[in-house]
């Protein structure tokens, strides 16, 4: 293997300029987690390591006006944790700890789960799902980019050499019931063979005035499923709508067969996963 | 350039690359072999440590990440020889068969009790879900880490 280098930094006008001034390709990290794994496989070409968990900017969960936004640095075991979130998103409360182990979550962000962009992050699936907000900055840009713009293609981003990711914006929305999923072949250190979120907002009569069905590790990028999100949206929901949706699902989805999973597997289940949160929304679970 | 930390107490300067796993620094530098080299990517929690008193997987910690931090290896459990009540509970229950998952599976129990000092058996269960135990003798480790309980102080 051969020799990089490692440099931390301990402010974001430091990193940022150094971002700016390298000609050389180098590999942002913070929890190392997926780096290391990485690192280990002779899979990170660059030559130079950044850590970027010394900058304290980069550590926060805070609400400003219509989001909830979480720093960059900030881990699973954090997130999971903090009260706020316990609040407002619980479902993010339990994607984060269903993502590795205790030992993993005490160092993986957010941020680069989202970052690392696999088809089956499980925070990363709760972000695309909540329409969440990529905050990124270079020494002299700052902008705020759409998930579903931001991750194009399997792990590919839209990240450019000289930024870096600081924040996760999730917009404020009260959901009436909101539920992460995920099928895993055990619950510790699996990769999700399929996983999602479902969020309702319903009025009094259970009305379904907003919804949102995310669905990962069924195609490239995770994906949402707005043809079902259509379906639902003005209806009531009941026993009925819930029997059909299952079917719907299947039909807007397009998995691949894996080590994993078989399509039809994938395909099945997913139908049966968002048939579920609709029962249990119906029962008020 | 080296690194300074702290390993199990003492002070210590390791002239490993900054991007050496710390488990190969801990393991080939300071011949602390307790810590075992499992799967290498994060997977069998068979290299667990305490970084400033919480668990981390050592194969993914970067030498250059713990400058002036704490490291706590199995070997620096005991206390001027006296082994931690984790220790001993895991030797007097037999929760172990082969041996190589225990400094692990005892890291992991240890970073537990230390931040939830009376965990019910599913909080075990994910405590220690990061580790894997290729013997299959789980029961015996929940087991050695709930006869604890009782000994712990509110």
């Amino acid at each position: 293997m051969q020799k990089k280098h490692y440099m931390s930094f301990h402010s974001l006008e430091a990193i940022l300029s150094k971002l700016n001034s390298f000609q050389q390709q180098c590999c942002l990290f913070s929890g190392c987690t997926d780096v290391g794994v990485m690192l280990r496989n002779g899979l990170i070409k660059a030559e130079l390591l950044l850590d970027c968990k010394n900058i304290p900017d980069l550590y926060g969960i805070e609400i400003n006006n219509s989001h909830l936004i979480i720093k960059a640095n900030e881990s699973f075991s954090r997130i999971s944790n903090n009260s706020l979130i316990k609040k407002i998103f619980p479902l993010l409360a339990n994607a984060s700890l269903s993502v590795g182990s205790p030992a993993i979550r005490n160092r993986a962000t957010l941020a680069g789960n989202i970052n690392t962009a696999s088809p089956a992050g499980d925070g990363l699936i709760v972000a695309y799902g909540l329409e969440a907000k990529i905050e990124l900055k270079s020494i002299n840009s700052s902008r705020l980019v759409r998930i579903d713009h931001y991750i194009s293609k399997t792990k590919t981003t839209d990240r450019r050499d000289d930024e870096l990711i600081t924040a996760i914006h999730f917009p404020l929305k009260q959901w009436t019931f909101q539920k992460f999923f995920k099928i895993g072949k055990r619950n510790a250190l699996a990769i999700s063979v399929v996983n999602g979120i479902v969020a309702l907002q319903l009025d009094k009569n259970k009305m379904i005035e907003d919804v949102r069905i995310a669905l990962g590790a069924v195609a490239p990028t995770p994906i949402r499923v707005k043809e079902a999100e259509l379906f639902l949206k003005g209806k009531t929901l009941s026993m009925e709508l819930a029997n059909n949706i299952d079917n719907i699902i299947r039909s807007k989805i397009s998995p691949i067969t894996d080590i994993r999973a078989s399509a039809n597997y994938r395909k099945y289940i997913s139908g049966v996963l968002v048939k579920r949160q609709l029962l249990d929304a119906l029962e008020g679970q | 350039m080296s690194t300074s930390f702290f390993l199990n107490g003492v002070l210590v300067e390791a002239t490993s690359n900054k991007t050496t796993p710390l488990l190969k620094v801990i393991r080939d530098e300071f011949f602390l072999t307790g810590t075992k080299s499992g799967c290498e990517t994060g997977e069998c929690g068979a290299c667990l440590v305490l970084l400033d008193d919480i668990a981390v997987n050592s194969c993914l910690v970067l030498l250059g990440e713990i400058e002036g931090k704490t490291i706590t290896t199995i070997e620096g459990l005991n206390k001027d020889g006296i082994l931690d009540q984790v220790q001993v509970a895991f030797a007097e229950l037999g929760a172990l068969q082969c041996g190589f998952c225990t400094p692990g599976m005892i890291i992991a129990a240890k970073a537990l009790l230390m931040h939830n000092p009376h965990p019910t058996r599913d909080e075990i269960l994910i405590g220690l879900s990061g580790n894997l135990c290729r013997c299959t003798g789980y029961e015996q480790i929940v087991e050695a880490v709930e006869s604890i309980l009782p000994y712990r102080t509110k």
